[in-house]
């Protein structure tokens, strides 16, 4: 018998007035697993999560966590603790006192409070800043605080609304290692919000993308990133996008050619693809200098951007502008032609009126 | 180097006329009341030959000292100690129970999504345009009714229905991130518990600010406690003193730096909170 999920949604729709805003949402996840909602803003994940909360009432469908509905139960029943994006900390209150708000509240003694809270503060490391008010504390010290207070109940499921988009970018590294430290230890089972897919690809055991309330696709950090299930999930993920390049596959006498108006690509036999307008994926990290599958004709550089690291190229292909990235010396100048190859199997296709994946 | 010299000469001239301005303002506002106590210990005849005085007479203990010793000063009666306490106790019932009102209105207001909500605060603002001052007969009538004339709750409760205190809180209220709000719900706190253990201790610079003005505007009534005190002078509040001791006299200008006193103190010693109070809710 398998084990019950932490957390199952079940056709959950949600709606404001007439406008729905979450479509058939269905997912579940098992226990200690990290589970990030990605998705540009707008595209419904905190109202998800705010429903998972029991935050927002929803339009239909179930709410099953560890395997009890709680689709109808007020957010106090629920067995679950947040993390807010502005840390929501009582301004009135020692750090002290709003870790253990909660335990007051359920009328837990002051021994077990005390207990909780030495174990929690002792966990991320707070315990120096337990007397003062969040007014004196740095962002990233608020952050360790909101944290401690959802850690402190123990409960069944853990949510992060954006928890790391008020922090500076080096605090925000460091905080993401902490969060994942602390899933690793701790084991408890996460469900994290965000729109940055680097967040998402470093800590998710699984990721759910949304867009427009709809899920676009739900799998493991690699599946999301390596077999992207629609054009929408692959331009998304990846920085800079995937290059998705119009072309249409017609069947030669050696295989299959992709016309890209401008260029061409000769791929072996792939029946699937013949006679259909596609849209052709390649990372820029998948195109190598004269390796693998190459383009008919080299690329002609319009743009070059060095990041320190690496070295950025765009190009026009097939009406589009192509970005490849190559190695940080790479010896190149604006106009310098380029052959360009991909491995096979980092080539995406998708149809190009649905946008889903073909292979 | 000269660059440097004039732009400092010229951030003292800055200076100087800032200070200037806040000078002459503070002599034009603290001047009447400096003429008040000096002429306050002139004698009555002083008083009414020559008029107002700024430097100081010689009845200063004659004067103050009625005013100390705890004998009615009218026929029928009011002592200093007795028109003092009722002050107080109008101005502090005043402000207690308006915080208090505003506040809850406020919360239910901001908190609670209910039908008609904007509807019911439409018709708590439009009591800011009827002052009681405007509805005297009306209110007269049912604090009778009530039988509450010369009492407390006579005088506090009909000026308690003005909407200008929940209009602050509300507007303090919505800019209270709705996130802590939703904390306290995931940390099982129910909508009173909210508002007595977080709302209202985050609040206490503003619930501070507005018990001092709602203090100074309570202290400062007039009209209606005349009104509702029909026959008792037991009733009689420090402002109402004045008049009832003549405010062209020595006793009413004595009286009169009396009343200025409490509100004074607790202006100067609240200053702070008072200042930090009004300016969050101003962003």
């Amino acid at each position: 018998m398998p084990e019950t999920p932490v957390l199952a949604i079940e056709r959950l729709k949600k709606s404001y007035g007439e406008v729905e805003v979450l479509h058939d949402i269905s997912l579940s996840i098992a226990k200690g697993e990290f589970l990030v909602l990605l998705g540009p803003s707008g595209c419904g994940k905190s109202t998800l999560l705010n429903c998972i909360a029991g935050l927002e009432d929803v339009a239909a469908g179930d709410i099953l966590i560890d395997g009890r509905n709680m689709t109808h139960e007020p957010p106090k029943d629920r067995d679950i603790s947040m993390v807010f994006q502005s840390y929501a900390l009582y301004p009135n209150m020692s750090v002290a006192e709003n870790i253990t708000f909660g335990l007051k509240v359920r009328g837990q003694s002051r021994a077990d409070q005390a207990a909780a809270l030495s174990r929690v503060s002792g966990v991320l490391q707070i315990d120096r800043l337990l007397d003062r008010k969040p007014a004196e504390l740095s962002g990233g010290q608020r952050q360790r605080v909101a944290m401690g207070r959802a850690l402190v109940r123990d409960p069944k499921l853990f949510l992060f609304d954006e928890p790391l988009s008020n922090l500076d970018a080096k605090l925000r590294v460091e905080m993401r290692a902490e969060i994942k430290r602390l899933h690793e230890t701790v084991g408890v089972s996460m469900v994290y919000v965000t729109h940055d897919q680097v967040e998402a690809m470093t800590l998710a055991t699984r990721i759910c993308v949304l867009s427009e309330g709809r899920i676009q696709q739900f799998g493991t950090p690699e599946e999301i990133y390596f077999r992207p299930r629609n054009t929408f999930v692959a331009s998304f993920m990846g920085s800079p996008a995937m290059n998705l390049i119009p072309g249409k596959a017609t069947a030669t006498d050696t295989g299959t050619r992709i016309d890209l108006g401008d260029n061409a690509l000769h791929l072996g036999t792939m029946t699937d693809l013949h006679g259909r307008d596609i849209l052709l994926g390649f990372r820029p990290e998948d195109a190598h200098t004269g390796e693998g599958l190459t383009l008919d004709q080299p690329l002609s550089v319009t743009g070059i951007e060095r990041t320190g690291g690496d070295t950025f190229v765009t190009a026009h292909l097939g009406g589009r502008n192509a970005t490849v990235r190559l190695p940080a010396k790479a010896r190149i100048a604006k106009g310098d032609s380029v052959g360009i190859g991909i491995g096979r199997e980092d080539l995406h296709f998708f149809d190009r009126q649905t946008g889903l994946r073909i292979l | 180097m000269r660059r440097r010299d004039t732009s400092a000469l010229q951030r003292r001239l800055t200076t100087l006329l800032d200070h200037t301005i806040l000078v002459v303002g503070a002599i034009a506002m603290s001047l009447p009341v400096l003429v008040i106590f000096m002429t306050s210990t002139h004698s009555n005849l002083t008083i009414a030959t020559d008029g107002l005085q700024i430097l100081p007479g010689d009845q200063f203990q004659t004067v103050y000292g009625r005013l100390t010793t705890g004998q009615p000063l009218f026929a029928e009666g009011g002592s200093v100690r007795e028109m003092l306490f009722n002050s107080l106790a109008v101005a502090i019932g005043f402000a207690g129970l308006k915080c208090l009102t505003s506040v809850l209105a406020a919360y239910a207001l901001v908190y609670f999504r209910f039908r008609f909500a904007s509807f019911f605060f439409g018709i708590i603002v439009i009591t800011m345009f009827f002052p009681v001052e405007t509805r005297f007969l009306p209110t007269f009538l049912v604090t009778d009714r009530l039988g509450l004339l010369n009492t407390y709750s006579g005088v506090v409760l009909p000026l308690l229905a003005t909407g200008i205190g929940t209009l602050l809180f509300r507007q303090y209220f919505r800019q209270i991130p709705e996130e802590l709000q939703e904390a306290a719900r995931i940390d099982g706190a129910g909508p009173i518990r909210f508002l007595i253990d977080i709302l209202i201790p985050a609040s206490r610079p503003m619930i501070g600010a507005l018990f001092v003005i709602f203090f100074v505007i309570g202290w400062n009534q007039y009209l209606w406690p005349i009104l509702v005190a029909t026959s008792d002078e037991g009733m009689f509040t420090l402002v109402r003193g004045i008049r009832r001791a003549g405010q062209a006299g020595n006793l009413g200008m004595a009286l009169a730096v009396v009343a200025i006193l409490p509100p004074a103190v607790l202006i100067i010693s609240l200053q702070r909170l008072l200042f930090r109070g009004l300016s969050e809710v101003s962003h």
